[in-house]
Parts: C-alpha cells; sequence; structure tokens
C-alpha cells in the first residue's frame, strides 16, 4: 500500500491510541495532590516582568535626566551657562548667545573677564613691600 | 457564600474559584483534564517515566499563569499547548537518553498476539514519525487527529490562523503515512 492510499480514519484511529496506556496508569489523584502540595510548597516565581519594568523606568529616568541636562531649546540654539564657581557672588545665566546684540555680547565679556580676575585675586600689597619714601609718605597721609 | 459543587461547574467558574485561592477548584480541573494532557504528552514524545511530573509541570505553570488565560479558547486546548512547551523544555534532557519504544500492547492480556504485535508497531511507527515532525506540525496534528480540536481552537492556541494549521495538518498527514504505511 502507498502511503497516499493509507486511510485519514485509520491514521486518526491509531493517533487516538497514542499514550493511552500510559495515561490510564497516571495516578490522578495522586497527580492533583502533588500538584496542590507543589503549589503551595515552591512559592510563586517573582514576576520577571517586574526587574525589567523597574530597570526600563530607571533608565528612561535617567536618560530623562541626561537630555534636560543638554536640552537645546526650540530652534536649535545652544545655551551657554556663564557664571564663576569660585566667587561667592557669582550668578549662573543661561543666556542664548545668539539674542544678544555686539555690544551686550563685549558686556559679557567682560563680565567673564572681570570674573576672571577676581577668581585669581589681586593680592594688597603690604606694609614690608613698601620702599623707605613710600612708607613716609603713607605716614604723612596717615597723620592728615 | 456558599461554594458551587467543583464536579458540576464548568471550566470556566472553577478558574475564577482557583483564582480566588480555591484549593479544591485546581485538584477538579486536574482531575478533569490529567488523563488527556498525559496522552497528548506521550504522543508527542515524553517517557513514560516522565510522564507524573510532565503532567504536574503543565498544570502548576497553567496555574501560576492562569491570569494570561483569557477564555478565548478552550482551558484544555490551552493546557495543551502549555503541555507542548514542557515537552519542548524537556526535550534537551531526553535527547542525552537512549529512548527504547515500549511496546506496550504486547503486554496486554487480551487479544491476539499477532494482531496486538502488528498494531503496536504501527504505533510505535506513527510515534517515531511524529517525533521528526517540526513541532507546530507535531502539534497541530496531535491537537487535531488526537483530541478531537477544531481548526479555529487549534490556531487560536498555536497563535496562527485556521487556514494555516489546517495546511500544517495535511502537511503532517502525508509526513505519517510515510511512516505507517
Amino acid at each position: 500500500m502507498s502511503a497516499d492510499q493509507f486511510p485519514d480514519d485509520r491514521l486518526r484511529e491509531i493517533a487516538q491510541r497514542l499514550g493511552t496506556r500510559a495515561a490510564d496508569r497516571l495516578d490522578v489523584e495522586q497527580t492533583a495532590r502533588a500538584v496542590l502540595r507543589r503549589l503551595a510548597e515552591e512559592p510563586r516565581a517573582r514576576r520577571p516582568v517586574w526587574r525589567p519594568l523597574w530597570l526600563s523606568l530607571a533608565a528612561a529616568l535617567v536618560l530623562l535626566l541626561g537630555a534636560s541636562l543638554v536640552w537645546v531649546p526650540r530652534g536649535g540654539r545652544p545655551t551657554v551657562a556663564v557664571g564663576g564657581p569660585a566667587t561667592s557672588a557669582s550668578v549662573s545665566a543661561a543666556l542664548d548667545v545668539n539674542d544678544l546684540s555686539a555690544d551686550q555680547l563685549r558686556e559679557v565679556l567682560s563680565t567673564l573677564d572681570q570674573s576672571t580676575d577676581e577668581d585669581t585675586g589681586t593680592l594688597e600689597p603690604g606694609v614690608d613691600d613698601l620702599s623707605a619714601s613710600e612708607l613716609r609718605a603713607l605716614l604723612r597721609s596717615l597723620e592728615g | 457564600m456558599a461554594q458551587a459543587d467543583p464536579v458540576a461547574a464548568p471550566d470556566a467558574a472553577l478558574i475564577a474559584a482557583w483564582r480566588g485561592g480555591d484549593e479544591q477548584a485546581a485538584a477538579e480541573l486536574v482531575r478533569r483534564h490529567a488523563r488527556a494532557l498525559a496522552r497528548f504528552l506521550a504522543a508527542a514524545g515524553a517517557p513514560e517515566s516522565d510522564l507524573d511530573d510532565l503532567v504536574q509541570e503543565t498544570f502548576i505553570r497553567a496555574f501560576r499563569g492562569v491570569e494570561r488565560f483569557r477564555g478565548q479558547s478552550q482551558f484544555r486546548t490551552w493546557l495543551l499547548t502549555i503541555g507542548g512547551n514542557v515537552v519542548k523544555d524537556a526535550a534537551r534532557r531526553w535527547r542525552r537518553v537512549r529512548m527504547v519504544p515500549l511496546v506496550e500492547d504486547l503486554r496486554a492480556p487480551d487479544g491476539d498476539p499477532h494482531e496486538r504485535a502488528v498494531a503496536a508497531e504501527v504505533e510505535d511507527r506513527l510515534a517515531q514519525g511524529l517525533r521528526q515532525l517540526p513541532r507546530m506540525q507535531r502539534e497541530v496534528f496531535l491537537l487535531r487527529a488526537q483530541q478531537g480540536l477544531e481548526y479555529e481552537d487549534i490556531a487560536q492556541a498555536l497563535g496562527t490562523s485556521p487556514g494555516a494549521a489546517r495546511v500544517h495538518y495535511h502537511h503532517a498527514v502525508k509526513r505519517l503515512k510515510e511512516f505507517v504505511k
């Protein structure tokens, strides 16, 4: 008999018999008890979706914070932070450079120069550094 | 509130009861579907020595993942597809073990010994053929030929279309006939 001639019903009948005896030997009550016992004994595994979800949220937060630091406002123009970190009166201001006129830019630059001077510091000369004539002139001015 | 008789309750009611913590509902679902599941697993290649463990594992996965069961298919169909995954996961172990087919009919006390031997041989060839089919063809064939499911239910359970399930079935039949002719 060729394969094509093998009747479909016969094949289905054989398929329905497959595993029947093994299944009949299964102790269903014992299986049910074992399933309940295992469900009670083996704690439900923590849902794996929580960790990826948590990590995803954390990653999204980090990205958001990072993006806010390098945020480019509308028009794609960069922002510049101006300020002297070492000076107590330093002012941190975000300026849009493209919005400034030439005069305003010069003013900003002079502010930066001033800030740099303040940062490096200019020392007052001490009395020891004065010459004899300078010292006499100073004493005269103090005496009025 | 009085609990419904588990034996009389439909699967959907038992699933709802299990979701609410009723263990007896789970036990009744095991009683109701364990043998069909065992036949499916055995036909899919599970050795009898592992059958009880695999049946338990399938039910445990089903009960723990019952939130994913939306009732679009029968509980048994859903259970059998989980069983297919359990068999797939266990197959790695079986490949390391030399499988000795058990010609069970020879041990049956009734019937003509020659007929029993022939029938057992045909079953064994079919089982061998099933093991060589692609998983989708094997599962579609078993769900259709062994479990008697409709193509719509098979397609729903296996995430395919009824037309594709029909094609898988016919490919499986064609190849299996080569083994059992």
